[in-house]
């Protein structure tokens, strides 16, 4: 019996950073679902039950940070890993991430190679 | 009388002869069958070291037997041990042989493993060049070219400090088309021939330093990193300017450098493009 594929959630408003992180996760056999906003993000998730989330920072109606402490709050969602995925890599940022309940993070430009080792840490494949 | 006592001495004297010559006798036999018993018990004891002797002859015999067994079994181990030996030092050449054999798969492997990242680095190139020219070429909308131009520099890139600059008509300034990360006041309008920005400008090689200062930078280009002429048909259109990196972001790789080639190639079309589509609308609704 064939074991059913992941499901990412790529939640950021540029359509040029969720292009480049499709074209990265599509050599890892994972089924892609992407927001394009925070608001959207939660909503995608609680509708999707995604097994892990890359989330960008800076979006408009709902920030990253603010999208990631309402999905840690919800039972349905507070335990799916959550990748953050920032321009700023400076210590504060990613320690609020953490604060947040991010698991990780990525830094852009994206390092494919990295970040589909992390995203197969959490999901494998 | 005399004749009778005479006779009658003479037989005294016969019989204590006699009686002595007995008791010799009996005495004489009597030591016989004290030494006769000796002797027996000689015989027994003689015969007892006999019976011991064949014992000790049958163990030398059964010893000499075991010897001899031993001494083959000895061989036999001896050869055995020459020929454990040889396997011993086959096999230690087999080792040996295994070992190089493993170090140069563990080479081959060092060197797949280089290779693969290699690899997977030129598809991250290629697959950054295949994003930028895809949202790029995407749209003839001007609003979401710049928006595109935008994301390029910051995601791919790594720059939140970057403006889009237009040739005016006259060709003297170069004004500001869109910005990210700059006061949109300071650099609304700049003179297309000086600085930097006005050589890459007028020269149509891209610009990529570092932010040291230098001859021919001018005010505002402080930060600068990188410019980009935008040229369509030998005729400078425009420039993307980059000015400071990400904090992560230590400097302009290879890779940057071909995504400035394909802006310059590209962009400039789309934003003529984006130009000539804006033209079109305004003649349509005009009809």
């Amino acid at each position: 019996m064939a074991t059913p594929r992941k499901k990412v959630l790529l939640v950021d408003d540029s359509r040029t950073s969720i292009f480049m992180e499709e074209m990265i996760l599509k050599k890892g056999s994972y089924d892609i679902v992407v927001a394009s906003d925070g608001q959207e993000g939660v909503e995608k998730a609680l509708a999707e039950r995604p097994d892990l989330i890359l989330m960008d920072m800076v979006m408009p109606r709902m920030t990253g940070l603010d999208a990631v402490r309402e999905l840690r709050a919800k039972p349905e969602t507070r335990h799916i890993p959550i990748i953050m995925v920032t321009t700023r890599g400076e210590g504060d940022n990613v320690e609020k991430g953490y604060e947040s309940g991010v698991n990780d993070y990525v830094t852009k430009p994206i390092d494919g190679v990295l970040l589909l080792a992390k995203v197969r840490d959490y999901l494998g494949g | 009388m005399k004749r009778g006592q005479d006779q009658a001495d003479y037989v005294q004297k016969v019989r204590g002869d006699s009686q002595r010559l007995t008791q010799s006798l009996l005495n004489e036999n009597e030591r016989l069958r004290a030494r006769l018993a000796g002797l027996d018990t000689e015989n027994a004891a003689l015969a007892e070291k006999s019976r011991s002797i064949d014992a000790l002859v049958a163990a030398n015999e059964t010893l000499r037997a075991g010897e001899a067994t031993l001494r083959a079994e000895k061989l036999r181990f001896e050869e055995a041990v020459v020929q454990l030996r040889e396997e011993l030092a086959a096999a230690g050449r087999r080792y040996a042989a295994l070992e190089q054999r493993l170090k140069e798969a563990e080479e081959e492997s060092h060197r797949f493993s280089q290779d693969y990242l290699h690899v997977e680095q030129q598809n991250q190139n290629l697959a950054n060049l295949y994003v930028a020219s895809y949202r790029l070429n995407g749209t003839v909308d001007r609003g979401e070219l710049m928006v595109a131009l935008q994301e390029i520099v910051s995601n791919l890139v790594g720059s939140e400090e970057m403006g889009v600059f237009e040739v005016s008509e006259d060709g003297s300034t170069l004004s500001l088309a869109s910005s990210l990360g700059l006061d949109p006041e300071r650099y609304r309008e700049i003179p297309a021939d000086r600085g930097l920005i006005g050589r890459a400008l007028r020269s149509g090689q891209t610009y990529v330093g570092g932010l040291e200062p230098g001859p021919g930078r001018s005010e505002g280009e402080e930060n600068l990193t990188a410019c980009i002429p935008l040229i369509v048909e030998e005729q400078p259109v425009g420039v993307i300017a980059i000015f400071r990196l990400l904090s992560h972001k230590p400097r302009i790789e290879d890779i940057d450098r071909e995504l400035f080639e394909l802006l310059a190639a590209q962009a400039s079309v789309a934003l003529y493009c984006t130009r000539l589509h804006a033209l079109h609308h305004a003649e349509v609704l005009r009809d």
